[in-house]
């Protein structure tokens, strides 16, 4: 069995804080780690880097692993203190537009100190997994 | 009189019509957190039972359901993407829980993933086994 394994990096353009979500499904098929900033100026968050590990055969390359061919990004449509919601985007050179592939959304709880993330992860033929997070 | 107790049992039938109910069970990673929601296969959301647990404090819409302190649905809403349900005391001057989950499908299986929230006792992540 191969090990899928595909990362996704933005550059931070002026990190605030930032703090790592470790997600895992109940079966540990899936990893998600999502690195995010909080301004706290300006009260916005920010996607520093991403990255889910899949055991299956998927096809997938990485941004920034070596044999990334650089086809997939992240795109963040809702990051606040409820929702972390991105899509995946492969880009198809051949026909030149992107098309979505993917999806990560996650819902954010807080009580007191507890800060809690859950959520699915979607990746179009490949699977659909419920996930736990772990906030760093 | 006969003719009288069928028509009072047709009505019956018709403010109560039957639906198929399945459960979706929703805990956190270490089992201390739950929240199940008997939810009917119909168009809207429905929710015809509920349970809440943390820790050994339980709430139950139903004592069909288990033993514990009575609890509403105060408010639900689905979207073809999320459930968001807050459960209340039976009087609706308290929120006891919230439930935010995330679903998502891949071929004929549907996940669901999301927090719950229990104001006074903590905030999980929650994964969900159901329909």
């Amino acid at each position: 069995m191969l090990r899928l394994l595909a990362i996704i990096t933005i550059a931070l353009t002026t990190p605030v804080a930032a703090h790592t979500i470790d997600c895992v499904d109940p079966n540990s098929e899936v990893t998600l780690q999502i690195v995010e900033s909080y301004d706290e100026t300006t009260g916005e968050f920010g996607l520093v880097s991403a990255k889910f590990q899949i055991v299956d055969d998927l096809g997938y390359t990485s941004a920034d692993d070596p044999s990334n061919d650089g086809e997939i990004t992240l795109i963040n449509s809702v990051q606040d203190w409820e929702n972390l919601a991105f899509d995946m985007h492969l880009r198809n050179v051949e026909k030149g537009y992107d098309s979505i592939v993917g999806s990560i959304r996650m819902s954010r709880a807080q009580e007191g100190s507890i800060e809690a993330i859950g959520g699915t992860l979607h990746v179009s033929g490949g699977g659909a997994w419920a996930v736990t997070c772990d906030v760093h | 009189m006969k003719r009288l107790a069928a028509s009072v049992i047709a009505l019956a039938g018709l403010s109560s019509p039957a639906f198929a109910t399945e459960w979706v069970n929703c805990s956190d990673r270490d089992g201390g957190a739950s929240f199940d929601l008997l939810l009917g296969q119909v168009d809207v959301i429905s929710i015809a039972g509920m349970t809440i647990t943390v820790g050994e404090q339980v709430w139950a819409s139903d004592v069909a359901y288990g033993p514990g302190e009575p609890v509403v649905v105060g408010q639900a809403f689905e979207t073809p993407d999320m459930i968001l349900v807050d459960a209340v005391d039976p009087g609706v001057s308290t929120k006891i829980a919230e439930l935010r989950l995330f679903k998502t499908n891949e071929g004929d299986s549907s996940v669901y993933g999301g927090t719950m929230r229990v104001p006074g006792h903590g905030a999980w992540a929650v994964s969900c086994s159901g329909p």
